[in-house]
Formats: structure tokens, sequence, C-alpha cells
């Protein structure tokens, strides 16, 4: 199971969550584009899942959710999943001691990271213009909103995961 | 410092990086039962966004306000006064249009009323930043399926990529992975009339038989000479054949491989047309754009030819979807 390791309660919080950030994603972030671009909420809350419940749990619980958004997208299936996996384990990976004192750099680098990740991904698998310039707008809102949204994405993220549990920070 | 990565942890990530890799291998196969997933996901997702998007509505409608309130009052005031002028001469031009489909079909050609279209809502714009897909709201249900044309009265819009049941996505023109064989037109304007004078010489012949009884008779003959000069208006011809394909948002189109090199046929405000050669995977009479720049390429006779397209690929609402496969005949009558 993709969520192994999770406890059934956080399994289900995290679907409702997935589900409920998913329809926000594809209606109304969709629809209001800054500058073109796409504000990027399920990458701040898998970074989220990453800091808070670390590379592993967090890993795989970012994966499902970003396979969750795949399923939806028209795009190659697994590029969402990989990039929010990886981004989540990379996040679940810093020494909690660093990221409590610069969390919103983590958040902010993170989402960048997220997004850079994702075009490189993407060209990879065959998605042309992917990695243009249009990309460095991408990394640069991911950027600023990682570094605006982390603290709720924190909350929403230990929420899901840790609900019940003695929190890891 | 260096992170360390155990061995659980280095154990999910390669889980993780194998999975993805399937992922996207299985689906680059175009695996019957990953699209069946991805199908009724959509599915199941769909009352979801559909919900969302109602609630949502009002904050948008507030957002497209502060955003583009002075812009869209001018639109508006420029579209009152462009939709009185077009009423007065719509009937002439759907008569031209008749003339126009019944002059493709007597040449052979099939015009696009040949085959039946299907309105649809654009319900999705792109929910990451390098997909070129916006989503409509039908589906294989109503007999849409991949590759078909989609249009809107001011041209070609893209073609239909992944169907579900009752959704599909549309992948936009300006998407690199999309290619579309256009014949460039000059407008009437830029092509002469072409005048015809015909001159008809009539010879009057004298009665012989008059001669032959009364040899003294003596014979003359006569002529009567007619010059009729006809003028035909000029007819729409392709000057250029090519291969148009998307750059990317915010960008134009180009039209490579041109039939002819260099050139000095094609010009800025020329039209730009679907081709729809044999097998095209586009009938030939959607309207694409207008050519907006013509430059030869660097240590080459080929030309780059920028085209704009006539439809406003960022702001669709209603579009049709042709039932057009390529080979298939066409049935009469649209629905």
């Amino acid at each position: 199971m993709l969520v192994a390791g999770l406890h059934e309660s956080a399994a289900i919080r995290l679907t409702l969550v997935a589900v409920v950030l998913l329809a926000v994603q594809f209606s109304i972030l969709s629809e209001l584009r800054p500058a073109n671009l796409v504000v990027d909420l399920i990458a701040v809350l898998c970074a989220g899942l990453g800091s808070e419940a670390g590379p592993r749990r967090g890993g795989r619980a970012a994966f499902f959710v970003g396979l969750a958004f795949d399923l939806l997208l028209p795009t190659t299936l697994g590029v969402k999943a990989l990039t929010y996996g990886l981004g989540a384990f990379a996040v679940g990976c810093l020494p909690v001691e660093r990221a409590r004192g610069l969390r919103t750099l983590t958040f902010a680098g993170a989402c960048a990271g997220m997004a850079l990740g994702e075009g490189l991904v993407a060209a990879i698998f065959g998605a042309e213009r992917a990695v243009s310039l249009s990309l460095v707008g991408a990394i640069v809102l991911g950027a600023v909103v990682g570094a605006g949204l982390g603290p709720v994405a924190t909350r929403v993220a230990r929420w899901t995961m840790m609900a019940g549990e003695r929190p890891r920070l | 410092m260096a992170i360390p990565i155990t061995g659980s942890k280095r154990r999910t990530l390669i889980f993780m990086v194998l999975l993805a890799v399937t992922f996207v291998t299985l689906d680059n196969r175009q695996n019957s039962f990953v699209a069946g997933i991805r199908s009724t996901a959509r599915e199941l997702f769909n009352p979801v966004g559909k919900l969302a998007r109602g609630a949502f509505r009002p904050v948008e409608n507030t957002w497209d306000g502060i955003r583009d309130y002075s812009r869209l009052k001018r639109d508006f005031e420029e579209l009152q006064d462009q939709v009185g002028a077009y009423e007065g001469t719509s009937i002439a031009a759907e008569a031209q249009i008749r003339d126009y489909e019944e002059l493709l079909a007597t040449n052979g050609q099939i015009p696009c009323s040949a085959w039946p279209r299907s309105l649809a809502q654009v319900v999705g714009r792109p929910a990451t930043n390098y997909d070129l897909q916006v989503e409509i709201n039908i589906g294989s249900k109503l007999g849409i399926a991949t590759g078909m044309p989609v249009f809107t009265p001011y041209g070609l819009v893209g073609r239909i990529g992944q169907v579900s049941e009752s959704r599909s996505f549309v992948r936009l023109l300006y998407d690199p992975n999309i290619n579309v064989g256009v014949n460039i037109i000059a407008p009437p304007s830029r092509i002469a009339p072409t005048t015809t004078t015909t001159t008809t010489t009539i010879a009057v012949i004298p009665d012989t038989t008059l001669a032959e009884e009364d040899p003294l008779t003596s014979t003359t003959t006569s002529s009567t000479t007619t010059t009729t000069t006809t003028t035909i208006a000029p007819l729409p011809v392709p000057v250029e054949h090519g291969n148009l394909r998307g750059q990317g948002p915010d960008q134009p189109l180009k039209v490579e491989w041109l039939s002819s090199r260099g050139g000095d046929k094609v010009r800025v405000g020329d039209n730009v047309r679907t081709a729809g050669d044999d097998q095209s995977l586009f009938p030939g009479c959607i309207p694409v754009g207008k050519v907006t720049g013509v430059e030869t390429r660097k240590g080459s006779s080929q030309l780059d030819v920028t085209v704009e397209p006539s439809a406003n690929l960022d702001r669709l609402n209603f579009v049709w979807v042709m039932v057009y496969l390529p080979g298939e005949p066409s049935t009469a009558g649209g629905s």
C-alpha cells in the first residue's frame, strides 16, 4: 500500500485533505493565474508532510497525494508523484533544529525546488517546453507561496499525520 | 553537513522512484488499465470539482473584476459596436459561405458542414504550469474521441487529447506537440482580378446561289466584331503549404517546412487555414489565423513564418468539437 505505515485515521485524513486541496487547485487556483502561472498549493502541503512526518512517512504520503493529482491531470502519470515524493523526502531529511529556525526559508526552497524538479522531470519524460522562461516564474512563485503558506501547511500536515501522537516538533 | 540516508530511508527513496518510473512507462505505453483508472478517477472527482468551481465562482469573478475591469468595459463597448456592424453583413456572409461550400463540393472537396459537431463548454484551465490543455464538459458518451478538431467561430483551437466518459482534454494550438498541415492563403485584396477579353468576329457570307445564277452579280463579304470584357472576382488561392507548430503559451505559432523555399509569396496579413490533405488530422476548412511575421532563417533560404491564432486561446468558453477522424467518411448535415 502506498501509504503503508500510516495509521488508518491518518490515511483517511490524508485522503480528505488531498481531495479538498485538489478541488481548490482545480477550481480557483487554475483560474486565478498571477502572471499566467498557477499557484501550486499541493506542493506546499507536501513540503509540510515531509517536515512533519519525516522522510519515510512524509515522502510516501506526498507521493500518494502527487499520484492523486497525476490521475486527474492530462499529463504523464507519475511526474507529480515523483516530484512531490522526493521533495517531501528531502524536507524530511533536513535536521529538525535547522528547519525550526529557518522554517520559512525551508518551505520557500522546497516549493521552488519542487517547481524546478517538476519541470525537469516533465521534460525528461517528454513534455516539450517544460523547461522554458516560464519555469523561472514558476520557481519564484513557488518560493513566494511556500514562504507565505508554510505555517498553514505545517498545521494542516501536523493535523493530518500526527493527531493523537506526540508532535515531532 | 552531509545528511545520512539510512537503509530504511534509502528503501523508501528507491521504492518511490521505481514506482514513479513504472507509472510513467505504463502511461507512455498507453496502457488500457492505467487509462481506465485515470478515467474513473476523473469521473469520481467530477462532482467535487464542479462543487468547488461553483463555490469559488464569486471569488473568481471578483478577481477578474479587480484585474480586468477597465479592459472588460472597453472590450464590451467595442463588441457592442461590432455586433451592430456584423448583424448587417451576416446574411450576406451566410449566402457566401453556402456558395463557397457548393464550390468546394463541385471541386470534390468536403466542406466543414459535412461533419457533425458537438458544442462544449470549457470547464477547467490547466492546473499546472507546464500543462497546455483545457478541460471540456463532453466526453466519449457523446462520441468524442482523441484527435478530433476543436474550434470556435473564430478559428481552430486545438484537438482532443485524453477522453473520459463525460470529460475531455483539449490540446491547445500553442502546444508544441500539435502539428497542423496548413495553407497560407493570400487575401482577395492581394490577388489582381482576372480580366478576360473575348473578341468575336462574325463573318457574313454572301448568298452564293444568286452568284451562281447570275455571274455578273458582284459578291461582297462583311463581318461584325464584338469585344466582351469580363472581370472575375479573385478566388482565395493557397500561396504556400506548410506545417504549423506551437511554441508554448504567449508565443506565436510557427509555420515550418514550407512547400517552396525562400519566396516573396507569403506576406504579413495572409490568412492561414487548415490544409486538409489526405489522412490529415484536420479537415481543410478551418481558419487558423493570420501571418504576423515572415523572416528568412539565417544561413538558409527557408522562411520562418509566425502566425497569430484567430481564436483567443486564453479566453475560451464555448467551443465546437468536430466529429472528424482522418480517413473516415463524413456524415452529411451537422448536428
